[in-house]
């Protein structure tokens, strides 16, 4: 077969592509391409059933008959001997042209045109209805001895499967996972339910890598292994990623049954997706693997199956967190006041500003003026200051350093000392009391 | 000769014009073409004519979104002006999400426009690839027209929230008519759009139309002020 001249942009209206029906061996199927000249022709007289010849004969008159139309040869069988039927449709000339016998017979390269036309992206989604869900059920039921590539794809690999499953998966872990969310914390006064949209975009960007970078690896791998023979037992790039694509069609069910908040159904799904999807890819690439050394075979088939169980865990742990882990947002009963003598802060910002024990006490006092919830909690924060009127920019007031908070956690930092000048010392900024000349407790840099 | 009585003329295959007479005739083009022109110079109408005629075009087409029939007028006469109209009051209507929140409040204006926008021009370039017939804007005036019934469902959900708590029968209301919006406009773009696509393709187009009105229809029923 001549690839050159396969892949030569023939404009020639009058293209007559054969279709292949499935189960035909490639060397009963003949070519013609009247602008190619006779080295096709000739190869094609190779083949043992001479009714084909005949038959492009038919083609020809009509064809010239009705220059502006194509035949389209249906061979049903090889065998039977000349019970082909033709189908005379009006195609035009961007659509289907060229597709069809690039795409069925040259597993994989279906370059058509530049890379810079439509019709070369039009190659990739030409799928039916039937054949994508042909291609899903298969994903989800492996059958070890059946090869998905070979058994699914057919050398028609397409775009459409793994693009729209890379998105509704996105879509509905994002969805699931504020679903979840908003379930654990049902019964908490304090949560106050976010749609959580930025989570949508970590979703996409995350699946969308794993979908589309993996396959690149993993076929720059294959072809760098088995070196300037690809054709033979490997698989094109647009099969590997087609693969991985219909693979991650079960973690989409997977996904939605994960909003029920049970931890072993969860940790449950979660196995046997990867058991349903890690067996397809396995029995997809074990043969291709299987010719190499036994170490780069093991290693290869143990990083896909890694590299799944990463996704899969990594979805689950960032956005299906449990009771536990969602606890920091406990609710408080009742502002409390006065507790270690901190003038009211609330017991879980008090715990959080504990842990970052590391940080001096201006950082924490920074941190609780960025509290919300203050506000909230604490309306009557100001009352007793300067006669019981309530002016909020009093908070800034000398009279009103009893009751900020702040300069309490600063106070406390200090031990209640201040120097001389009646500043504070704040161990953030590395000073420390120290005595001056004068005997007094001041404030200086640390040595 | 049986295909001679299909060829066009048939029947004059035996007239034979002698070469005396002399073929004479007169080929001028009509004089009143010049006054047509007139009539459709727009340049000396008042601007609230102009305004108006693309108003009513955009309301016509909106009647038409709203009693889906196999009609042409919203493929044949596109125009984006209405999904521009739609998307802004969309996004406007989202704006004042809880504001304290941060990030994780609503989306933003310029996030619903992204959305709107991008998931059109994906979903046209999905179902010209599959091999359909619409050009590009059609398909995209036919997407952002079909979101008008979640844009009055956004609508009615600001309104019962202003007027009602944020309670379990409310959100149960919000559900339902959150819902029927998402069918009517699923319904709607499969009316216009599904003609134009080869038979046994159909459903790998309209699912990312479902998939686009979901997504639409999750973000306003997730909106609470």
């Amino acid at each position: 077969m001549t690839i050159d001249c396969l892949l030569q942009t023939c404009s020639d209206p009058r293209s007559v592509t054969p279709a292949v029906t499935p189960g035909l061996q490639l060397s009963s199927v003949s070519l013609h391409r009247p602008g190619c000249g006779d080295s096709a022709l000739g190869e094609t007289m190779a083949s043992p059933n001479d009714l084909q010849f005949q038959e492009f004969e038919e083609a020809a008159q009509l064809l010239s008959s009705d220059p502006g139309a194509s035949t389209l040869s249906t061979l049903l069988s090889p065998t039977a001997g000349g019970s082909s039927e033709e189908v005379k449709l009006d195609l035009s000339d961007e659509e289907e042209a060229a597709q069809h016998e690039a795409a069925e017979l040259l597993g994989g390269q279906k370059s058509t045109g530049g890379f810079w036309t439509f019709q070369f992206y039009q190659s990739f989604f030409n799928v039916d209805t039937s054949q994508v869900l042909d291609r899903v059920k298969g994903s989800v039921m492996p059958i070890p001895g059946r090869n998905f590539i070979k058994h699914h794809l057919r050398s028609n690999p397409d775009l459409y499967g793994p693009f729209w499953i890379s998105v509704t998966l996105a879509v509905s872990v994002a969805i699931s996972g504020n679903l979840s969310t908003f379930l654990v914390q049902m019964g908490n006064p304090a949560y106050h339910y976010t749609p959580q949209f930025h989570r949508v975009t970590v979703a996409s960007v995350v699946i969308f890598l794993y979908a589309w970078l993996v396959p690149v690896a993993l076929w720059g791998f294959l072809s760098w292994r088995q070196g300037v023979e690809r054709q033979v037992g490997g698989y094109s790039f647009l099969e590997t990623v087609c693969v991985y694509g219909y693979s991650l069609f079960i973690y989409i069910p997977t996904s939605i049954l994960w909003v029920i908040p049970l931890e072993w159904l969860r940790w449950t799904l979660l196995a046997v997706a990867m058991v349903v999807s890690g067996s397809v890819l396995v029995l997809t690439f074990w043969p291709v693997v299987r010719e190499d050394t036994k170490a780069m075979a093991l290693t290869a088939v143990v990083t896909i199956v890694a590299l799944h169980a990463l996704l899969a865990v990594g979805c689950k742990m960032y956005f299906f967190q449990n009771a536990a882990q969602l606890s920091p947002l406990q609710p408080t009963t009742a502002p409390v006041q006065s507790l270690t003598g901190s003038g009211g802060v609330a017991p879980d910002e008090e715990r959080a500003l504990e842990g970052g024990d590391s940080r001096g006490g201006a950082q924490r006092g920074v941190d609780m003026l960025h509290r919300p919830s203050l506000k909230k909690k604490f309306p009557d924060l100001n009352r007793g200051v300067g006669g019981g009127h309530e002016v909020e920019s009093d908070m800034w007031s000398p009279e009103a350093a009893a009751v900020r908070p702040w300069e309490q956690f600063m106070r406390e930092e200090s031990a209640g000392e201040r120097g001389a000048g009646g500043g504070l010392c704040v161990g953030r900024m590395k000073m420390d009391f120290k005595e001056n000349e004068k005997g007094q407790r001041v404030c200086a840099k640390r040595s | 000769m049986a295909d001679d009585a299909n060829k066009p003329f048939a029947g004059l295959a035996d007239v034979s014009i002698s070469e005396d007479i002399a073929v004479e005739g007169d080929i001028s083009v009509p004089v009143g073409s010049s006054r047509v022109d007139e009539d459709m110079s727009t340049l000396d109408e008042p601007v609230k004519e102009t305004v108006l005629r693309d108003l009513r075009a955009v309301g016509k087409k909106f009647v038409h979104v709203l009693y889906p029939k196999k009609s042409s007028a919203l493929l044949r006469d596109w125009d984006l002006w209405g999904p521009l109209l739609l998307c802004v009051t969309l996004a406007l209507l989202l704006q004042g999400g809880a504001v304290d929140q941060g990030e994780q409040g609503g989306p933003q204006f310029a996030e619903v426009f992204v959305i709107v926008w991008l998931g059109s021009v994906v979903i046209t370039l999905n179902s010209q690839l599959l091999g359909g017939t619409l050009s590009f804007f059609q398909s995209l005036c036919v997407l952002g027209y079909c979101i008008l019934p979640l844009t009055s469902s956004l609508l009615l959900c600001r309104i019962l929230l202003l007027v009602a708590n944020n309670n379990a029968v409310t959100f149960s209301v919000r559900l339902l008519v959150v819902c029927a919006s998402f069918g009517w406009s699923t319904f709607a773009s499969t009316a216009f759009l599904a003609d134009s696509q080869p038979p046994n393709r159909r459903a790998l187009v309209v699912y990312p139309v479902f998939l686009f009105y979901f997504v639409i229809g999750w973000i306003i029923l997730t909106f609470s002020p």
